[in-house]
């Protein structure tokens, strides 16, 4: 029996919430053990980045628009706490 | 169908890129190299993930909302790189020891060493 | 009477630009991401840039920051020169005609 494609078929959705979830691993990776603090930084940037993503594709998954404001406002948030440690680091350094 | 096809391309080629993104920072050798995986890629896939939910939702609220966060994404992101690299060396984070040139250092004095020592540790995660 | 930021149509032709060196620099990025061994050479280079209004030096940044290898580091304080963290810098000179002549050109024609 051929499978119905009028509809978006699961196992896209999951694979990409799967995909998602290893990157969101390796960051936390880079998060634990990067040698500076900057790296760190770089890591937790690319952490709500991904939560974006992830965020965006759940709306997908579950068919919910509203969930697409949630993504809106993590882009608004995420800028102002990277430029926030920067420059707590770079008061550090002028200390 | 072949709406939700562009939908199922869209979505797992920015899973792709965003996946891209985190094997770069855990690849690559030094901060500065790290930015560039971690500002493209992410950005990029944010991108294809909303070009996705357009096709999927096809309504005006999608299209304005996403519009709005591509727009912010693509204004925020350079600044963000920006700051990052340039606290990064300020604070005599160590540059990848295969750096051709840095005319920064040349010009700032500080950051002027290239250390070399843990670059295995490093290379071969 | 108060002028526009940009002319429409210029600016639409940027977006097609932009969108391309964005695939392409992704691409790039996919390559050197991949590939088993290291083929990246950086480098800091510092270049000399003609823009000078605000908005062409935010374009600028934010178009060398997303086009392929080149991220925008540090801009010095008299904003003549700008410092780029490139990732194929094997000869600086051509590096650096590479971003003035394809770049900046760009920007200066389309931002004022």
């Amino acid at each position: 029996m051929m499978t119905d494609y009028s509809v978006l078929p699961d196992w896209v959705s999951i694979t990409a919430l799967t995909m998602l979830s290893a990157a969101m691993l390796l960051a936390l990776y880079r998060l634990a053990k990067g040698p500076s603090l900057p790296d760190r930084i770089v890591a937790l940037d690319l952490i709500a980045s991904l939560s974006i993503g992830f965020t965006v594709v759940f709306a997908i998954y579950t068919g919910q628009v509203r969930y697409l404001d949630i993504a809106a406002i993590v882009a608004l948030v995420i800028f102002i706490g990277t430029v926030a440690y920067a420059t707590y680091l770079k008061k550090k350094y002028y200390d | 169908m072949i709406n939700n096809l562009i939908v199922a391309i869209f979505v797992l080629a920015g899973a792709f890129f965003s996946l891209l993104a985190a094997v770069g920072v855990i690849r690559f050798p030094d901060v500065y190299t790290r930015m560039h995986a971690a500002t493209k890629a992410p950005a990029f896939g944010i991108l294809l993930f909303l070009i996705a939910a357009v096709f999927f939702f096809a309504d005006f609220y999608t299209s304005v909302i996403s519009l709005m966060i591509v727009v912010f994404i693509f204004l925020t992101a350079p600044v963000a790189s920006h700051i990052i690299s340039r606290v990064a060396h300020l604070l005599n984070t160590e540059i990848w020891s295969k750096t051709k040139i840095d005319e920064l250092a040349n010009d700032t004095g500080i950051n002027k060493s290239v250390p070399s020592s843990d670059l295995p540790a490093t290379m071969n995660d | 009477m108060k002028k526009m930021l940009v002319n429409i149509p210029d600016f639409f032709i940027f977006l097609l630009f932009y969108v391309r060196e964005m695939v392409k620099a992704n691409l790039f990025l996919a390559r050197d991401i991949l590939s088993p061994k290291m083929r990246i050479s950086p480098g800091i280079v510092k270049i000399n840039i003609r823009a000078n209004s605000d908005n062409q030096i935010l374009a600028l940044f934010n178009l060398i920051t997303m086009t392929p290898g080149s991220v925008c580091m540090d801009i010095s304080d008299d904003r003549k020169s700008i410092y780029v963290h490139g990732m194929y810098v094997n000869d600086r000179d051509s590096f650096e005609s590479e971003i003035k002549e394809g770049i900046e050109k760009k920007v200066m024609e389309v931002f004022e």
